[in-house]
């Protein structure tokens, strides 16, 4: 029910927004991205039901990837970290694709893998250096046991029954689509601004701001440990009652056992 | 919105939807958890977005934070996985679907409508002698109590239902 009043919501707004459309941008751009997520959810519902062969896709997706790359450094400044950002986003997009569409369960566990990774790596180029190591330390442990997991129940070679026929491919292509347009929508319906001195007044409504650009460790853990020390105690708790329950169920299956 | 933080903006949602699908079609318990995690991912590189965006350390913090709930979802859901997948032997999450008891059977027997008018007492006519009826011992039946049972047994059922 929150998802239609929202589209209502950006729908009003894009309606707003339409009075001063040269601030909103170029709109053959999201004309664009929506036929690309069409295109992509047509790709996933024919893969899914052996209408097309899987290397064909992935050769037709690896040029509609490389074409893209293109696109943005055409239309971008030309800057080397723009180019590494588009870089670590195209490899992440390529590694959840791929752990979207394997078969097997080995293959998509290493797309997963590079999918996070990459992730880390935006989150590097966006300077959120905390962030990304985290990331990396986290999910590069889970990753590793998951793998471990799956090499001990998938045997290699022979796909059971549940990892070919998947749940309802079709509906959940057409959600994934209609989740990812209204978000283009939206955020495209946001007059864009350059966060210069004179307008970041404006743009930071939240709360009290810092200086200059957050990509200081030190003063993310001075922020943590002063203003959001009570989510660091819930933190803590959280990982504590997990660890507590995460035995219990184990202990509690070997007893059965 | 700057142009950096509206692309970041879509590669997040783009992750997100990624996982969700991942979510609504996998089968396979250990391929919907990571799912799960590249959901979890896409909502923190948002944040991370919003963070640059707004000139302050929330949304890094609101990462760190969701950060620390996928390592607590990582920990209860291997577990669960190992448990589960211990008591059916299969990693199919449609075999608990149905985590409810056997369904009650309905009554066998139909509920028939009995013509009362059929069992209306009738009295014999006067003036004429009753017949009587032979014994089962006469007729020859051995077996009269086997035979008395299998009678009565239907109809206490039609009784109760």
């Amino acid at each position: 029910m929150d998802f239609f009043i929202n589209t209502f919501s950006f729908s009003t707004s894009l309606i707003v927004a339409q009075s001063d459309l040269d601030k909103v941008g170029t709109p053959q751009w999201g004309l664009m991205a929506f036929i690309c997520i069409a295109f992509g959810a047509m790709g996933y519902y024919c893969l899914q039901f052996g209408v097309v062969k899987s290397k064909a896709v992935a050769t037709f997706g690896i040029v509609a990837l490389v074409a893209a790359g293109l696109l943005v450094a055409v239309t971008q400044t030309p800057r080397l970290e723009l180019y590494v950002f588009y870089a670590f986003a195209a490899l992440a997009t390529a590694g959840g694709i791929a752990f979207l569409t394997a078969r097997q369960p080995v293959y998509a566990a290493l797309g997963f893998a590079t999918a996070i990774l990459s992730g880390a790596g935006v989150l590097f180029m966006e300077s959120a250096l905390f962030v990304a190591a985290a990331t990396m330390i986290v999910y590069a442990g889970a990753t590793i046991i998951i793998f471990l997991f799956v090499l001990m129940f998938a045997h290699q070679g022979d796909l059971t029954n549940y990892d070919v026929r998947l749940n309802h491919p079709a509906l959940a292509s057409v959600i994934g689509a209609i989740l990812l347009g209204t978000v283009v929508m939206a955020v495209q319906a946001i007059p864009e601004s350059d966060a210069v001195a004179g307008d970041a007044a404006k743009v930071r409504p939240l709360s009290q701001s810092v200086e200059t650009v957050p990509s200081s460790t030190a003063g993310l853990g001075r922020s943590m440990f002063t203003e959001y020390l009570f989510t660091v105690e819930l933190a803590g708790t959280l990982l504590l009652v997990a660890t507590i329950g995460s035995i219990a169920v184990a202990q509690r299956s070997l007893e059965a056992e | 919105m700057t142009q950096a933080t509206s692309h970041l903006v879509y590669f997040g949602s783009l992750i997100f939807t990624l996982g969700m699908v991942g979510f609504l079609t996998r089968r396979s318990m250990i391929l919907m958890f990571l799912s799960l995690e590249l959901m979890l991912a896409g909502v923190s590189i948002n944040l991370v977005a919003f963070s640059k965006q707004h000139h302050n350390y929330q949304g890094q913090v609101m990462a760190i934070t969701i950060l620390t709930v996928a390592a607590c979802e990582a920990a209860i859901a291997l577990a669960l996985i190992v448990s589960l997948s211990r008591r059916k032997s299969t990693l199919d999450i449609q075999a608990w679907s149905e985590l409810n008891e056997v369904p009650m059977r309905t009554a066998e027997v139909p509920m028939t409508m009995v013509d009362q008018t059929k069992h209306y007492p009738k009295l014999t006519p006067a003036g004429l002698e009753p017949s009587v009826s032979p014994s089962p011992v006469e007729l020859g039946y051995e077996n009269w109590d086997v035979l008395n049972q299998d009678t009565e047994k239907p109809m206490e059922k039609t009784q109760h239902a």
